[in-house]
């Protein structure tokens, strides 16, 4: 009789699974009950196709997935993959204004009129979790966990803070002085690493036109900031642009360019804990060529190859690719990630890597009826 | 070097000899010279593989020893040889495995999982991974006989659980 996958043990099926590239994990569970149950409690679809950077980002008020293809792009005479861009259907009815990443959950922030409800989402596991907030619009939050796998939320309002304990299910004032001014921006400026934030703040020093700015962590397992951990350049103008920005779960990187020049550089850390930090070069380049002097937005870089990818929100929303011994590329219109009517494009973007975290949940949902029901 | 030899018998019979070191790619052989219950004079049996599925398990085994050999000693090769080495090595797999059929392929991993080569066994779940990439799930129960077993609502509902996907 001939061998078939059915003579395989679930093991091995679970090995051959691996292998198989994320998109198609709506296909591998869709095809039985066997290959949908061993998906749910290991991570199965995890293979890529190397040189795929995969995350979420904002495009106008809308969470999508985003897939891009790297390979051989270093070769002029490659042509550009057009990225995969697609917004989550899941939560299409409602307005999100911002998102935030943590070890494979997402935290949305939605925008409502008089009250914010957030949302924490398992897209691997389909879990998700509402947790209502009084008006909010203007507040930002924070996600992570602390020593205990504890999930928590931290919600800044200037100096004021509150922390949401998914354990509990409430929020409490948070009675904490950090050590600079966190900022409150379109651009990136906080980034979630093993349970922490890392935050780019503002300090004035003594003499008032002096500004300088940090890295400061707010560590999730003591509910509390770290002190100011120095950022590898000097900052000069408040018009300088500063960009944070993770490589999956292990190190940040940040992108500095100065005002009035057209050179950007982009260090990661070689170790970075609530407090100590150490940085090294990752790229160099002058994007004058491009002719452009502004840089706002956001970037993704590319370990293996040497690469970063920029996303602009200022100039028509383009996105160019830089790499080593200066090399620059202007993307094709087509990559232009943002309806160009939106005056107001946050690209706020995470690499996302699946995991099987499970959200913790209250015990009653019922209060949430309505909020939920909205998402059917 | 040393090249000792030794035999491997199929389980329908078929004597194989191989070089201790080639076979070393099996940990449940090597674990066996390690402890000496190798007889020199007799046959290692492996009453899970048969023969034409064990002479692949020895074309993989022969071809990747050789390969592990030149790495020792060619420690301070330059990147571009690193690479061409590797290229070379990806082509010969390919080639490997580019005429096997799905059920030589499951014979060979089932193979490979009891003789415990881990390269190899990565190697053909690879290959069987290509077919599923790409797919519809339709596609996919077809090329491995996999039965339906969910209602319409249950696929359409895990359908939609999963729009996200980077699609």
């Amino acid at each position: 009789m001939a061998t078939m996958m059915s003579d395989l043990s679930d093991d091995l099926v679970e090995k051959i699974l691996c292998k198989v590239p994320l998109i198609s994990l709506g296909a591998a569970r869709s095809t039985c009950k066997l290959w949908n149950n061993l998906s749910k409690d290991r991570v199965l679809c995890k293979a890529e196709a190397r040189q795929q950077c995969l995350g979420f980002m904002m495009k106008g008020a809308n969470v999508c997935s985003v897939r891009f293809d790297l390979h051989g792009i270093q070769n002029e005479d490659v042509e550009f993959v057009e990225p995969s861009i697609k917004q989550i259907d899941k939560f299409k009815k409602v307005a999100i204004s911002q998102i935030c990443y943590s070890d494979g959950l997402l935290l949305l922030v939605t925008k409502e009129e008089d009250n914010t409800s957030l949302v924490v989402w398992n897209p691997y596991l389909g879990q998700t979790r509402w947790i209502q907030h009084r008006n909010s619009n203007s507040y930002m939050y924070a996600f992570g966990y602390d020593n205990n796998r504890n999930q928590k939320i931290l919600m800044i309002a200037e100096t004021y803070f509150e922390i949401f304990d998914f354990d509990s299910n409430s929020w409490r004032v948070l009675d904490v002085i950090p050590d600079g001014h966190i900022i409150s921006n379109h651009i990136p400026q906080s980034v979630s690493l093993k349970g922490n934030t890392y935050f780019i703040v503002r300090r004035e020093n003594a003499v008032e036109t002096d500004i300088e700015k940090c890295l400061l962590c707010f560590d999730f397992s003591k509910d509390r900031f770290g002190q100011c951990l120095s950022l590898p350049f000097h900052f000069n103008k408040i018009y300088d642009t500063v960009v944070l920005s993770s490589t999956g779960e292990e190190q940040l990187a940040v992108l500095y360019k100065p005002c009035y020049t057209s050179g950007i550089k982009i260090w990661v850390t070689t170790k970075i804990e609530p407090n100590s930090v150490s940085w090294s070069n990752f790229l160099t380049v002058d994007i004058t060529p491009l002719g452009f002097k502004v840089f706002n937005g956001s970037f993704f870089i590319d370990q293996e190859n040497k690469l970063a990818v920029l996303f602009d929100i200022s100039r028509c929303k383009r996105a160019c690719i830089i790499g080593e011994n200066g090399y620059l590329r202007e993307t094709p219109p087509h990559w232009r990630y943002c309806p160009p009517h939106l005056r107001h494009c946050h690209t706020w973007m995470c690499f996302y890597a699946p995991s099987l975290v499970q959200i913790s949940q209250e015990l009653e949902l019922s209060s949430f009826y309505n909020i939920q029901s909205l998402f059917q | 070097m040393s090249s000792n030899m030794i035999m491997l018998k199929s389980s329908d019979g078929a004597s194989f000899e191989i070089e201790e070191a080639a076979a070393r790619k099996s940990k449940i052989i090597a674990n066996m010279i390690e402890v000496e219950c190798v007889d020199e004079d007799k046959a290692i049996p492996l009453q899970n593989v048969t023969g034409n599925i064990l002479a692949l398990v020895i074309e993989y085994c022969n071809k990747h020893i050789v390969d592990d050999d030149d790495d020792v000693a060619t420690e301070e090769a330059s990147e571009e040889e690193e690479e061409a080495k590797k290229k070379k090595v990806d082509d010969w797999e390919a080639e490997f495995m580019n005429s096997m059929s799905l059920e030589t392929m499951f014979e060979l991993l089932l193979a490979a999982n009891y003789l415990n080569i881990k390269s190899l066994i990565d190697l053909v779940c690879q290959t069987i991974a290509n077919n599923i990439k790409d797919k519809t799930p339709e596609e996919v129960r077809k090329i491995f006989s996999i039965e339906n077993d969910f209602t319409p609502e249950e696929e359409e509902e895990i359908r939609k659980e999963n729009a996200w996907a980077f699609g």
